[in-house]
């Protein structure tokens, strides 16, 4: 693998993650209430955050 | 990745999101509303409080019920009743025909436990039905929900074409870099590729838990023609049955001892495309948030009031029902309704800002851009629109 795929690679490792934390808080509601609600909130509501986070911190 | 691959990602993302765009925002923008449908409906008083029933009493025979509901339409059939989960009250649909579609039924809301009609509005009138009609069918029935259907594949194949071109672009960045002080474009090509790549889960679901739930009649349809066929052989060559029907209040009485641990949640009449046409079928449900989306049909003659079977429903109308809630949102409770509406409003940036970034291109060349995505991201000054 050359640098270039390593680099193009690294920019999928945030996004990567956020799509399997949106899978879980997607699927994690469906499965029970209470703390399973409380999950989904908190993975699908930091989607938010993290936008609200590089609007912040990441404006060049 | 080869510069003729990587052309060819591009231009799927530009086509695939240039057909389907004007509608996924009408999409967007129609499905805002109808996430918080239930508390608008409160609001604007369709589901009027209701009293509680005095303890020790029991509920009104559904027999009288529906007689009830049909003095107020008098020619009507019965179609459909059923019970609400939030209050004791039994809502009953009826129709100048067993099939009578959903835009011309009538529907008598009535008190469970008292009788009492309840003043609620019809669900097929009214602002939020008409957005609901744009959102599903674009009022012109099945082709319209096939269409919209078609526009959701499109659009999941956008975020997947989106999803490619955005690791080459992003190379020589920093995850979620939004450059401002460059040129318009180029904020707003950050900004579409930000918050494109954040909803990315959450918008695929949703995208193509649409496009399952536009099969919803085809796929009731052919359950009915096959699994259903199948159940009810015998029926095949038996009239359809007399009016008036055995009693509806024992049928789901036997249901409930037919399927026990299950709550019923409505049931349909013959002829109304959702049982047969001998049968009622009282759709059972389960009490946790998984159970209570998989009905479960328990089919009662309609000529004799006996139970004729439970018959399980195929994996592919159990993926439809699963599908729903991860389409509407409704199963979280409020904090996650409004979380799926923030999260369609990020969407609608994303679409806002491609559909811009596409109006406001240079003549630069998809060659151009591709070279744009290629070198990470970083722009040569002179293409840049100031």
């Amino acid at each position: 693998m050359n640098r270039r795929t390593n680099s193009t690679g690294r920019a999928y490792v945030v996004p990567a993650i956020l799509a399997f934390a949106s899978l879980i808080g997607l699927i994690s509601a469906l499965i029970g209430d209470g703390i399973f609600n409380v999950i989904s909130w908190l993975l699908l509501g930091g989607l938010l955050g993290v936008i609200a986070w590089a609007l912040v911190k990441r404006r060049a | 990745m080869q510069r003729a691959t990587m052309k060819t990602w591009f231009l799927v993302h530009k086509w695939t999101s240039l057909v389907c765009t004007l509608f996924l925002l009408l999409l967007c923008l129609t499905g805002l509303p109808l996430i918080f449908y239930e508390e608008i409906n409160h609001l604007a008083g369709a589901e009027p409080e209701v009293s509680a029933p005095q303890p020790g009493a029991k509920p009104i025979n559904l027999d009288v019920l529906v007689a009830q509901a049909l003095a107020q339409y008098p020619g009507d059939v019965p179609l459909f009743l059923g019970w609400d989960d939030h209050a004791p009250t039994v809502y009953v649909n009826t129709g100048a025909r067993p099939d009578t579609p959903p835009p011309q039924m009538h529907t008598v809301v009535m008190h469970a436990y008292t009788g009492e009609v309840l003043p609620v509005p019809q669900f097929n009138e009214g602002v939020m039905y008409f957005i609901l009609r744009l959102h599903t069918d674009l009022f012109v029935g099945l082709p319209g929900t096939l269409f919209l259907g078609a526009m959701a594949l499109l659009f999941a194949a956008a975020i997947v074409s989106g999803f490619v071109i955005y690791g080459p672009f992003m190379r020589k960045l920093e995850f979620g870099t939004v450059r401002t002080s460059r040129s318009s474009r180029l904020k707003w090509l950050d900004l579409h590729n930000l918050l494109g790549v954040v909803t990315l889960g959450w918008a695929l679901v949703v995208g193509l838990t649409g496009a399952i739930n536009t099969l919803a009649s085809p796929l009731q349809a052919a359950w009915q023609k096959n699994e259903l066929a199948e159940v009810t052989a015998a029926y095949q060559d038996k009239p359809t049955p007399a009016r008036p029907f055995a009693s509806i209040d024992k049928a789901v009485a036997d249901a409930r001892a037919a399927a026990p641990g299950m709550t019923p949640a409505y049931v349909s009449y013959p002829g109304t495309g959702y049982s047969g046409e001998h049968h009622y079928g009282v759709f059972v449900h389960g009490a946790t948030p998984l159970g209570e989306r998989l009905y479960r049909p328990v089919l009662v003659d309609a000529a004799t009031g006996a139970v004729t079977a439970t018959p399980d429903l195929p994996w592919h109308l159990k993926a439809l029902l699963l599908s729903q809630p991860l389409h509407f949102g409704d199963y979280g409770g409020l904090p996650l309704k409004i979380i799926w509406g923030l999260l369609d409003l990020v969407t609608i940036i994303v679409l806002a800002s491609g559909l811009y970034l596409w109006l406001a291109r240079s003549r630069a060349s998809a060659d151009v851009r591709v070279a744009e995505i290629q070198g990470g991201g970083l722009p040569m000054a002179a293409r840049e629109i100031p």
